[in-house]
């Protein structure tokens, strides 16, 4: 995880594309080629942690921290994260730091009541930048690594750090944006789903409420808005809007769409009743899961 | 006497009535007791000056021989008597020659620390805590936020990154005193032995560091050189002069060194491509460990981020009061 959070540092100064090549096989030579595959796809934004919210790493750091000192610290730092990861206290003795193949295991396999204690095993064992990096990529910051291969010299080096040619699994948060009554006498409730795209929400699924539908329901008719036929707009403003968890199984580019990308097998996987309109994902961060040659400026 | 009587805050800076003196006054007085040679600390134009000889060295090549009337040199563990008072530098640890000022009066104690650090520098002798009645401690990194990790994990940083860009040029903006010296000093110990390229500010106070026996081994002038010269050379010189290195073919890795770089917001307005943490100054697990093991009876903070530790103070059961002392900055700050 150190090395990752120092690589991802370094891309992030780093100006020339050959130069931000060198830095990624460097660190591919140190860390083998299973663990460089993972980072090149955080990277690529193909593959996401996101599996926690700050509150309940906010939580791990107040059982260990004097609270005064903290909120001194964080009126310095202006950044929750940042000043946990730079707070954390050290744990002489700890193991040494997980690898991204350890993390994305755990995460795979604990269930969420066991995460917040191997979270803290973790941010024990790392040093201050990888922590930082660890907590950003756990609540949803996605490392931004500018230079996708392009170049010819960049495809052949390339080959040290595979990158992915299909778009992986992965979900997004999405907010609901119209509802309607199916036609058949099955009380099915069809939602569309969007992201934002500028201030504006832009339509990027279309599927059943399944499982969710009285949910989805009971917040549809108490913040109704305009009325299309059988479709009912929802209510979507800064402090009232509902967030749900959108899985696929893959991204790919789609020109007759409005957002031009499409979901393929699109599956509600969960509701996120206290997260803002703000937190919803934008059109641009879905567009760069997509691997860099198909992706076109809209 | 009572301790806390020993000094009083005046206009000039920290008064000693019993001896007659001021502590790094900010105006000229008529005698003055100097920590250590930052301009911030160490003024031109006073009557008679107090200090150590690296300290008046220093005080000499940045003013000329007549930055003040008289100068009686220091050394380390002397006692001298000053009118009623009684003064002996100690070691502070924060660049060669600085020195903490024991000041004692009638069985009274009180230490000025001066600008001081805990962490190991080859360059000066190490901070010597004296046990005292009141100590003024600095708090230029006094919030738990900083905790510099050990120089040499990041000098190996920039070596690392010197292997991978071999072409490039390696600049690092590192303050002339102190700063400049120990990193060569650690690039040395790091078996690093090529020759270093250093601005002429910065060779001056070298020369000045050989003199008292400080090895820093083949260093080279800088200015005049040009940037196809420096390609895979490390050279030490102010941000103000990172654009003389910019080259058509190969750009300089650029670096500044100050435990600033602990925050990625200051990081990314002036870190250059590969920010370093050090630092020539105590950070928050050292001042809290100085202030345990001197142990003072009242505990007196100045120039930097007061709150977070007299907060700790009082949590660890410590007497502790900030004092705002004007006219100190902060020595290695990056530009904005």
């Amino acid at each position: 995880m150190n090395r990752f959070a120092e690589l991802v540092d370094r891309l992030a100064t780093a100006s020339d594309p050959e130069f931000k090549q060198r830095l990624r096989a460097d660190y591919a030579s140190h860390v083998g080629e299973s663990e460089s595959r993972i980072a090149q796809d955080l990277l690529n934004r193909t593959l996401t942690f996101r599996r926690l919210k700050l509150s309940l790493v906010r939580g791990l750091a107040d059982s260990r921290l004097d609270p005064v000192l903290f909120a001194l610290a964080l009126k310095y730092v202006g950044d929750v994260a940042e000043t946990i990861a730079l707070l954390w206290p050290a744990r002489h003795g700890t193991n040494r730091a997980p690898s991204l193949a350890e993390i994305l295991d755990g995460l795979s396999t604990l269930g969420r009541s066991e995460l917040p204690k191997r979270l803290e095993a973790w941010l024990d064992a790392c040093d201050a930048k990888g922590r930082w990096t660890l907590i950003k990529l756990l609540t949803g910051f996605i490392p931004s690594d500018e230079a996708f291969p392009t170049s010819k010299s960049e495809q052949q080096t390339g080959a040290l750090i595979p990158a992915p040619e299909h778009s992986q699994p992965g979900s997004v948060e999405a907010l609901l944006m119209y509802v309607e009554h199916g036609r058949s006498r099955s009380s099915d409730l069809i939602c569309t789903f969007g992201v934002w795209d500028k201030e504006k929400l832009t339509p990027i699924a279309k599927m059943s409420a399944g499982v969710w539908r009285e949910q989805i329901s009971t917040f549809a008719n108490a913040h109704p808005g305009k009325r299309f036929g059988p479709v009912t707009e929802v209510t979507c403003t800064p402090d009232i809007a509902l967030v749900l968890e959108v899985e696929y199984e893959s991204l790919q580019p789609s020109p007759r769409r409005k957002s031009g990308i499409s979901l393929n097998r699109p599956k509600l996987s969960r509701l996120l009743p206290d997260r803002p309109a703000s937190s919803a994902a934008t059109l641009l961060d879905l567009l760069l899961r997509l691997p860099a040659h198909q992706r076109r400026a809209k | 006497m009572r301790a806390v009587d020993i000094l009083t805050l005046t206009k000039s800076g920290l008064y000693c009535a019993a001896g007659d003196f001021y502590v790094d006054p900010i105006r000229k007085v008529p005698r003055a007791v100097i920590t250590h040679g930052h301009s911030d600390h160490a003024r031109a134009g006073h009557d008679a000056v107090l200090a150590t000889a690296p300290t008046l060295d220093v005080m000499e090549v940045r003013y000329g021989p007549k930055f003040a009337a008289s100068r009686q040199t220091a050394c380390f563990d002397e006692a001298i008597t000053l009118g009623e008072a009684r003064v002996t530098l100690k070691p502070a640890g924060h660049v060669l020659g600085s020195a903490q000022i024991l000041i004692e009066v009638q069985g009274a104690r009180l230490v000025v620390s001066g600008d001081y650090k805990r962490a190991r520098d080859p360059t000066c002798p190490a901070f010597e805590p004296v046990p005292c009645d009141v100590f003024i401690t600095e708090a230029t990194f006094g919030l738990p936020v900083f905790q510099h990790p050990p120089a040499k994990d990041e000098v190996a940083k920039l070596l690392h990154s010197l292997g991978l860009f071999p072409e490039r040029s390696h600049v690092v903006g590192a303050y002339s005193l102190g700063k400049a010296q120990r990193l060569i000093a650690e690039l040395r110990e790091a078996g690093y032995d090529d020759e270093i390229f250093v601005d002429a500010a910065t060779a001056k106070l070298c020369n000045i560091y050989e003199a008292h026996a400080v090895r820093l081994g083949h260093l080279s002038p800088l200015e005049g050189k040009l940037p196809s010269v420096l390609g895979g050379k490390i050279a030490i010189a102010p941000p103000s002069a990172w654009r003389l290195f910019a080259d058509a073919k190969y750009e300089p890795v650029t670096s500044f060194a100050s435990g600033w770089m602990r925050t990625r917001k200051r990081a990314q307005q002036g870190g250059g491509e590969l920010p370093l943490i050090i630092s020539d100054h105590a950070d928050w697990h050292e001042l809290t460990r100085t202030v345990l093991e001197v142990s003072p009876g009242e505990l007196w903070i100045t120039h930097g981020e007061e709150a977070a530790l007299i907060h700790w103070a009082k949590v660890n059961g410590i007497a502790a009061r900030p004092l705002a002392i004007k006219g100190y900055g902060h020595d290695d700050v990056p530009p904005k």
